[in-house]
């Protein structure tokens, strides 16, 4: 279970996450949406510890990641939205390198990168320079990275941005299976059909704070989540002004 | 928009240390007072060894009327500094630039962002000369007679030297890049180019050096000898001293030179930003390529990737490395003349044979000076610092693999050197020992002070990696930092200590302790609150 309670996070004089508390439970995946700059990267860098918050606690498997990061980090892992990789490496040795960290047997590795590399169509290209990957499969070999070592949660931020269709479908049958092996993904999105389509929760925030969360039936009811979240976002934004 | 550009540019140099990486907002007075006091430090000190050298020449050619050749080496001299400073960032400015892709997708004449460009290249150019250049018109002005026409021409020329450089500079940096696109070895290819320019600089110093006295003895016969065979030098060196049709010629070359660079990469520079020379693809072996390591070989192994994989920082960080060789070799083999050198410093100063043990000692810490690789390490994490921070790494594990690759590539370096030395200067094993001690214990010092300085002054926005490794206010304060501390070493034994502790072992033991000390107090604040600074970023 990753549990979020009153996380917040000031920039300057700015809040960028203000008083935010979800939780993702295990077999839950978990849609974090909002406009652009409404907070949703700053809550999930927080989360896998990449961010210091000022306010508030992250628990992983009721471990807090402030007191436990690396304890936390061992079984999690994290998808930013522009993977930035190691442009002096190869695929391989990235992938090498990555599960190294986390210990992986040779046997597995094996098998895990032949299985994730081939799915993803991109184990003809592991050999090659990250510096000449295309943003998209700079994108699958960090999804490959994080599934190497079978995290229990996945913290995705826009993981479909780059993908060609078949990698995304792809993507969205593992994240099903790791919440059908006891996990949870918790994702940021744009596209709310996605969403709509894949999430057991949803959590609607703007401005940094919270303004919906629940089962997708309890936020969207007979509407489209579509046309919750922009009333939503409308309706907050006339409350402000 | 040319200005529009140009000021682009030059902001994201000058970015760095004039704004707060945080706020945006300018640097405190404190910090920018730092910044002006260190460079102009080193406008000093370069200075002063241009302005040496320009005595060595000028004593010897002023004399003998040889004005146009002492222009001729010493105006060589700063377009060898201004290739030599600026031909390595035109891969990452003037060809593969990191926002080509944006900047062609806005309406801008791919010709007007070469221009750009090129200001910036030339205003380098200036940079680097001036460096040299103001030095010898200094010099020039202050130990000849003038005329309004050796003012005027000496005065210009520096500006037109620049044009000629930039132009060379352009020449060259296209065939760095043309080779390092067509070999898979891009950071092997620049070693040895670089390798190369600096023997060549070398040779030519050393050969000059050896002829100084036979030029000098012979003046006029060896000034004929090569107004008839390199007339273009003539003409060169004439150019400063007054001569206006030289001038009026050299400036002629210097403008059709730049011409000619100018119209082939205008004319086909669309093509060079977007052409990408990949090298052939590498097929993947599974069986091959997968391996197991610990968690602290995989750390070590991506710092020494990111170190082996970038020309610009292993050419900056690890020149200690690439030239202990040659300094080793070299010595070895003038080993004869260095200890002739030696015995003549003993009759001139006195007590010599008392500081003996520490030009040793002096040496190996400016050797050590030279590996320099957690300088930037903190800072060329840019971008992809997520990864490391969101992997169940300790950040004391990741300090302590940027640690251990310095000490890796640097301890050997410090360590072949001192046994060299201790051989050419035929000293005692104890004074042989001590000194590598000293050197490994600088090492560690000089590892930790990187980490710490960049831990301080941390840049992870940069767009080009010249920046963190060779611009940034970390990478200033140890090389000058560090030669500072040398002095005062050496100044501390002979001026104050030499009574109180007359044999030098001792102090050199003294030396040796203080910089254990100083890596440990070091290595606690990095493991304390540089992890704290470490999670901040």
């Amino acid at each position: 279970m990753i549990e979020i309670k009153n996380l917040t996070k000031i920039y300057g004089d700015k809040k960028a996450v203000d008083d935010l508390s979800i939780t993702i439970n295990a077999g839950e995946i978990y849609g974090f949406i909002g406009h652009n700059g409404a907070g949703k990267t700053t809550t999930l860098k927080s989360v896998v510890g990449v961010l210091q918050f000022d306010d508030g606690e992250i628990l992983i498997d009721d471990m807090s990641i402030k007191e436990k990061p690396l304890e936390c980090k061992k079984i999690f892992a994290y998808i930013p939205d522009n993977p930035d990789l190691y442009d002096y490496m190869t695929g391989i040795q990235y992938l090498n390198f990555i599960a190294d960290i986390f210990g992986v047997s040779q046997k597995d590795r094996e098998e895990r990168i032949h299985k994730y590399a081939s799915a993803f169509e991109i184990e003809g290209d592991l050999a090659e320079m990250i510096s000449a990957y295309s943003h998209g499969m700079k994108q699958k070999l960090a999804i490959i990275s994080a599934l190497i070592h079978e995290p229990k949660y996945m913290i995705m931020d826009e993981p479909f941005v780059g993908l060609d269709p078949k990698a995304a479908h792809i993507v969205k049958e593992y994240m099903r299976d790791i919440c059908n092996n006891g996990g949870a993904i918790f994702f940021s999105t744009h596209v709310l059909d996605v969403a709509e389509k894949l999430c057991d929760k949803v959590a609607i925030i703007k401005d940094g704070k919270l303004i919906k969360s629940g089962t997708m039936e309890e936020v969207r009811g007979d509407e489209s989540l579509e046309e919750v979240f922009l009333e939503l976002v409308d309706e907050t934004a006339g409350e402000t002004s | 928009m040319t200005m529009l550009l140009v000021k682009k540019q030059l902001r994201e140099v000058a970015d760095f240390y004039i704004k707060d990486r945080k706020t945006g907002k300018r640097q405190t007075k404190g910090k920018m007072f730092l910044f002006i006091a260190l460079w102009v430090f080193v406008f000093l000190s370069l200075g002063a060894a241009g302005f040496g050298l320009c005595d060595l020449f000028g004593s010897v050619f002023f004399e003998i009327g040889l004005d146009w050749f002492f222009f001729a080496l010493m105006g060589l001299v700063a377009v060898f500094v201004g290739i030599f400073g600026s031909v390595f960032n035109t891969y990452a400015t003037l060809y593969k630039a990191k926002d080509n892709e944006t900047l062609l997708s806005l309406p801008i004449d791919p010709k007007k962002i070469l221009i750009a460009r090129l200001t910036t290249t030339y205003i380098l150019g200036l940079f680097f000369s001036a460096l040299f250049y103001l030095p010898t018109i200094i010099y020039y002005y202050t130990h000849v007679t003038q005329t309004v026409a050796s003012v005027v021409c000496s005065f210009f020329q520096f500006f037109i030297l620049d044009i000629a450089t930039t132009a060379l500079v352009c020449i060259i940096g296209y065939f760095v890049a043309l080779l390092s696109s067509r070999f898979s070895g891009k950071t092997f290819i620049t070693v040895i180019v670089t390798m190369g320019f600096l023997v060549l600089y070398y040779w030519g110093y050393f050969k000059l050096m050896s002829s100084i006295e036979t030029i000098a003895g012979n003046g006029a016969m060896f000034a004929q000898k090569l107004e008839g065979r390199a007339y273009l030098l003539h003409k060169f060196g004439e150019s400063f001293t007054g001569d206006i049709p030289a001038f009026l010629v050299c400036t002629l070359i210097a403008v059709a030179l730049f011409a000619i660079v100018f119209f082939v990469l205008s004319s086909n520079y669309l093509k060079i930003m977007t052409t990408n020379r990949g090298a052939a693809k590498t097929e993947y072996v599974a069986e091959k390529s997968i391996k197991t390591g610990s968690l602290k070989s995989a750390l070590l192994m991506k710092e020494w990737k990111r170190f082996t994989k970038s020309a610009v920082y292993l050419m900056n960080s690890g020149i200690g490395a690439i030239v202990a060789p040659v300094i080793v070799v070299a010595a070895i083999i003038k080993a004869d003349a260095i200890r002739a050198g030696i015995d003549k410093f003993a009759e001139i100063i006195p007590n010599f044979d008392s500081y003996l043990p520490l030009i040793p000692m002096l040496a190996i810490l400016m050797i050590g000076t030279m590996t320099g690789i957690t300088t930037p390490s903190i800072s060329l994490e840019g971008q992809s610092i997520w990864i490391l921070k969101s992997l169940p790494v300790d950040p004391r594990e990741v300090m302590a693999s940027k640690r251990r690759l310095h000490l890796l590539v640097g301890i050997p370096v410090v360590v072949i050197v001192a046994v060299a030395f201790g051989f050419v200067l035929k000293l005692s094993v104890p004074n042989v020992a001590t000194t590598i001690l000293i050197g490994i214990a600088y090492t560690l010092f000089n590892a930790n002070a990187g980490l710490t300085l960049n831990l301080l002054m941390p840049n992870l926005t940069w767009k080009d990696e010249t920046i963190p490794v060779k611009q940034s206010m970390p990478a200033l304060i140890i090389i000058f930092g560090s030669f500072a501390l040398f002095v005062a070493l050496g100044a501390l034994y002979i001026k104050v200590l030499r009574d109180m502790i007359p044999d030098p072992l001792d102090y050199m033991n003294y030396v040796f302790v203080f910089f254990v000390v100083c890596a440990g107090l070091l290595q606690k604040w990095i493991d304390t609150k540089g992890v704290e600074i470490w999670n901040e970023l």
